[in-house]
Order: structure tokens, then sequence, then C-alpha cells
């Protein structure tokens, strides 16, 4: 992967022509699925982490999808490249530097669709789009669930839902936000309010990469904090609108 | 990969009995799954009663988990799980189902059972065990 080429032009998430991109800039949906009868990435052993990764691999290179996924093995790349990818929304911080083992992550040219191995929980995909897109974004993500479950068991339970390490993420293992850029409300000193509001909602505000970062340039994002799919919709969660 | 019960080689029948909500899985190697009858020599339509009977008579009642239990599969304590917040392993959910079931629905604003997408064997899974179970009904109002 030249990463030279990539710095060179702007993933999806930064194209800005998505629609209402004059205050959202990205929408991203993501699924945490784990692999049937072994361990969780944070009880894995070494060998067991590279056995994962080879498996999830090898179903990520036969994806039968219209463009090429390149993958990337995190654990070898330099801190700067690592940093890079975070900067990109490719991979979160935790896979950069917190997690160790094995562990990688696959992506198009477009920067639209990620696919982690190893991170908390074995697999994570996201799907990305421009602007306030969850519908495109679901259909991307559904689909490539739908192909890597053909080729790897997922950890499932009737009575939770997919399993994840965990529990606040079991369910439907997915988490959809969008990025807003507020500029107004917080010079206003009106975004407290805002966030109060959300939270009566069962949305939660995080900062400009995710879990735990600062809100960086009046970045915000906001997800679902439930994981639970209701019998009426059985892939929607609330979202923002 | 799951092991037989019966002996330790690897496991290729798979049985799942639904009851309500509660589920429990048993899983047979070839040889041991043919000497219970579970499939027949020479290969014949699966022996629905004997499997039937398998399941329900040999499958113990699951425990309540207490906060001392460890999960037999990955060796995770709870007591593990209470301090950084992280599961072990998938079984983790059936050994320590009686402690996590209050907290999940906590998390999912009263849910207590998945509505939404599933896996597509899991659901021929399904399809299969609840035709194998009328099979049997059917099989019982006949004779």
């Amino acid at each position: 992967m030249n990463f030279n080429t990539l710095s060179s032009r702007l993933g999806e998430w930064l194209r800005g022509a998505g629609p209402e991109s004059d205050s959202v800039v990205s929408t991203r949906i993501r699924l945490a699925r784990n692999i049937a009868g072994v361990p969780f990435t944070t009880r894995a052993t070494p060998h067991q982490k590279a056995e994962t990764e080879a498996l999830l691999r090898e179903a990520i290179n036969g994806l039968d999808l219209p463009f090429p996924l390149a993958y990337v093995s995190v654990a070898g790349l330099a801190a700067i490249d690592r940093q890079f990818l975070v900067e990109r929304q490719l991979i979160s911080r935790e896979l950069a530097g917190v997690l160790e083992g094995p562990r990688g992550v696959a992506f198009d040219e477009r920067e639209s669709i990620s696919l982690m191995i190893n991170e908390e929980d074995q697999l994570r995909l996201q799907s990305m789009r421009s602007g306030f897109d969850l519908d495109a974004a679901w259909e991307a993500i559904d689909h490539i669930d739908d192909l890597i479950e053909s080729k790897v068991e997922y950890a499932f339970s009737d009575d939770f839902g997919y399993l994840t390490a965990c529990p606040t993420n079991v369910g439907t293992g997915m988490r959809a936000s969008v990025m807003l850029h507020l500029p107004a409300l917080g010079l206003t000193k009106q975004i407290d309010k805002a966030f109060k509001a959300l939270q009566k909602i069962n949305l939660v505000v995080r900062g400009l990469y995710g879990e735990g970062s600062r809100a960086l340039g009046d970045f915000f994002q906001i997800s679902n904090q439930s994981h639970s799919a209701r019998a009426r919709s059985p892939h929607s969660t609330t979202c923002v609108a | 990969m799951r092991k037989c019960e019966f002996c330790s080689n690897p496991a290729t029948v798979h049985l799942t009995k639904i009851v309500n909500k509660s589920k429990q899985e048993m899983h047979l190697c070839d040889a041991c799954a043919k000497e219970q009858d579970i499939i027949p020599q020479p290969p014949q339509e699966l022996n629905i009663p004997a499997l039937l009977q398998l399941v329900m008579g040999q499958l113990p009642a699951p425990r309540p988990a207490t906060a001392d239990s460890v999960c037999p599969e990955c060796g995770t304590p709870y007591a593990h799980f209470r301090a950084q917040g992280r599961l072990g392993c998938p079984h983790d959910y059936d050994v320590f189902r009686s402690l996590l079931e209050p907290l999940i629905e906590r998390v999912q604003n009263g849910a207590t059972r998945h509505a939404g997408k599933s896996p597509s064997r899991h659901r021929r899974r399904l399809v299969r065990a609840h035709r194998a179970e009328l099979e049997v009904q059917l099989q019982r109002a006949v004779n």
C-alpha cells in the first residue's frame, strides 16, 4: 500500500459532496462481529490472533465486490503510517496503538469501506459516506457483512444477537454515527443544551476521533447508544436526522 | 472448533434445542452421533425421535452464574469482566447469562431479546430444527 498515493487525495468522508454536507461532514456505520467458538481479541493468545487474522484475511480476499480491497498489516507499520490511517478514519486509535499482536485493516481506494481485524472485536466493518447518507452507508455494509458471513461463522445468540467483547455492543453490533460541524452552537454556548437533548433520545456525542476524544475544530460525532433492534425495524436504531 | 461432548474429537453434528426463550446446544462427532443412532448406517433419514430424546435427556439445566463463576471454554472469571468490562469468548454469554441479562437490559433500554438481523446460516439452522420438531409432532399425530 502506497501511503504517498493515499495522502495525495481525499478520502470519502472528506469529499464534502454528499447530502447536507454544509453541516454534516460524514456518515459512518460500524458493525462489530466475532467468530463462533474463538476467544475475543482481549483473551486470545498471539497464536489465536494470528489464526483469526489469517482466516478473516482469506475471507476478505475472496469477497466478490465491484472494487478491490487493499490489506495492510497494522502491526508492521511505522507509527506515522498508523497515525495517518487514524486521521483518515480507516482505523481506530486502539488498533493503531493500544492493541497488540497480529491485526490489520482492509479498505477500498475510495476509503468508503474499512474492515478492521483484531480490534476489540475480531472484525469491525465500517462504511463511510460523505454528508448525511445513512441508507447508502447501511446498504454497503450490510452487503459486505452478508458476504463475509457466507464464509465465516459469526458468534451469534438467539437471545443476545451478535456477540461482542463488550456487552454494551451486543445485539445488532451496529453503531451509526454522523459527524457534524457545529461552530455556531459552540460560539453561542448552546452546544451543551443540544447534547443534553440528544442524550434524552439515547444518542451519544463524541469528539472527532470517537470515544474519549476531544471535540477538535467544533466537529462532533453523534451516534446511537443502544444496539437493540425493535421488531418493527430490524436494522434501524434511533439516529439523528 | 467445538469438541464432541462424549469424546474429545472435533464435533461435526450440532444440535440446538430451543424451548420458549431458552436455547441449549449439544455437539457430537460423527462416530458418537452414529452410536447414539442420530445418524444411522447406512445413511438414511435423520432419526428424529432418537435425536430429540438425546437432547432432552442429556442436557443439564443451566446453573445461575455467581460472582465466582469461570467460563470453562476460555477460563475468564466473571471478576475479570467486572474489572475490565470485556468478556473472554462468546460462551461467556451462556456461562454468565444470569448476571449479564440485567446489565444488557439496562444498556439496551429495556430490550430483553434480539429482534434484528441474524446470520443467514443461523436462520437456516432454526428452520431445520423447527421442521424436525414439526415432523415429530406429525409422526405422533399419525400414530
